[in-house]
């Protein structure tokens, strides 16, 4: 290693971080895991909530087509017994 | 447990890994200026060298697991940091320092003259990202080429040019400005 190598080891030494440093690396680290439990958290409440919503929908949707079919059978009901007492009127005499 | 758990020794299985048993903030202490260092020589800006040297060591922390021993981890470090060093001037393309700029030292240069080390560190700057990285692992952290082949995983070859190159480059700026009556 010549002159100009040796002022260059010199002028590259290592140099002191900053005052604080792994502090705030430290900070910075537990602030990263703790967003990462923040997603995890999120992610899994969103798991439970998508089924759960899900199975809520199916149930209203299925109350629905109960209460039509109710309402349809109930009109057929209701025609039924005109037409049947139609039927089982006495003729008119001339 | 979690080896960010501050004074905390590091779980059963990364303590193993790891020779010594030290917590997360033993190690980002014992090793700060390593990574400081390499990136501020490269990056010539300390809030930026902050700034890559904090992402580094938290993509340490995401490891920590897998390092197998110190050599490891340092080896790891200097990796780390050389790619993230380059990736940063890379991508924001940013200028070198001009020569113009540089103030001219005064004559007889010393090996401890803080002006002649600031002068160097400035010409340093000037040279494009994968020399650089390069000169600060040779003269910084004393690697020999082939070490440093292997962290910047390029062909030794290649990396005995860009030191020579840079070295040239270095010296020639120097006997333009005259520094040191051409001695150096």
């Amino acid at each position: 290693m010549d002159d100009f190598e040796l002022h260059l080891t010199h002028a590259l030494r290592r140099q002191e971080a900053p005052a604080g440093f792994a502090d705030r690396v430290l900070l910075a680290a537990r602030a990263r895991r703790q967003r990462r439990w923040g997603w995890l958290a999120a992610a899994s409440l969103a798991l439970m909530i998508l089924p759960a919503g899900y199975a809520y929908h199916v149930h209203t949707e299925r109350q629905r087509a109960e209460a039509q079919l109710r309402l349809a059978l109930s009109i057929t009901s209701g025609k039924l017994n005109l037409a049947f007492k139609h039927l089982n009127a006495e003729p008119e005499q001339p | 447990m979690h080896p960010l758990d501050l004074d905390l020794p590091m779980p059963l299985e990364a303590a193993e890994a790891a020779v010594p048993l030290r917590s997360f903030r033993e190690i980002v202490t014992a090793h700060q200026s390593l990574v400081f260092s390499i990136a501020l020589h490269t990056l010539r800006n300390r809030a930026l060298a902050e700034e890559v040297a904090q992402e580094v060591f938290l993509r340490l922390s995401d490891r920590l697991g897998g390092i197998q021993s110190e050599a490891h981890l340092v080896n790891w470090l200097r990796t780390v940091t050389s790619r993230l060093c380059i990736d940063e001037l890379r991508s924001h393309g940013r200028k070198a320092l001009s020569l113009e700029a540089v103030p001219e030292p005064a004559a007889e240069p010393h090996p401890r003259d803080p002006f002649l080390s600031a002068h160097l560190r400035h010409l340093v700057g000037e040279l494009p990202p994968p020399v650089r990285v390069a000169l600060v692992l040779r003269y910084q952290e004393d690697l020999d080429p082939s070490e440093i082949a292997r962290i910047l995983q390029e062909p030794l070859p290649t990396i005995k040019s860009r030191l020579q190159r840079g070295l040239q480059a270095l010296r020639d700026s120097f006997k333009t400005l005259g520094v040191g009556h051409g001695r150096l």
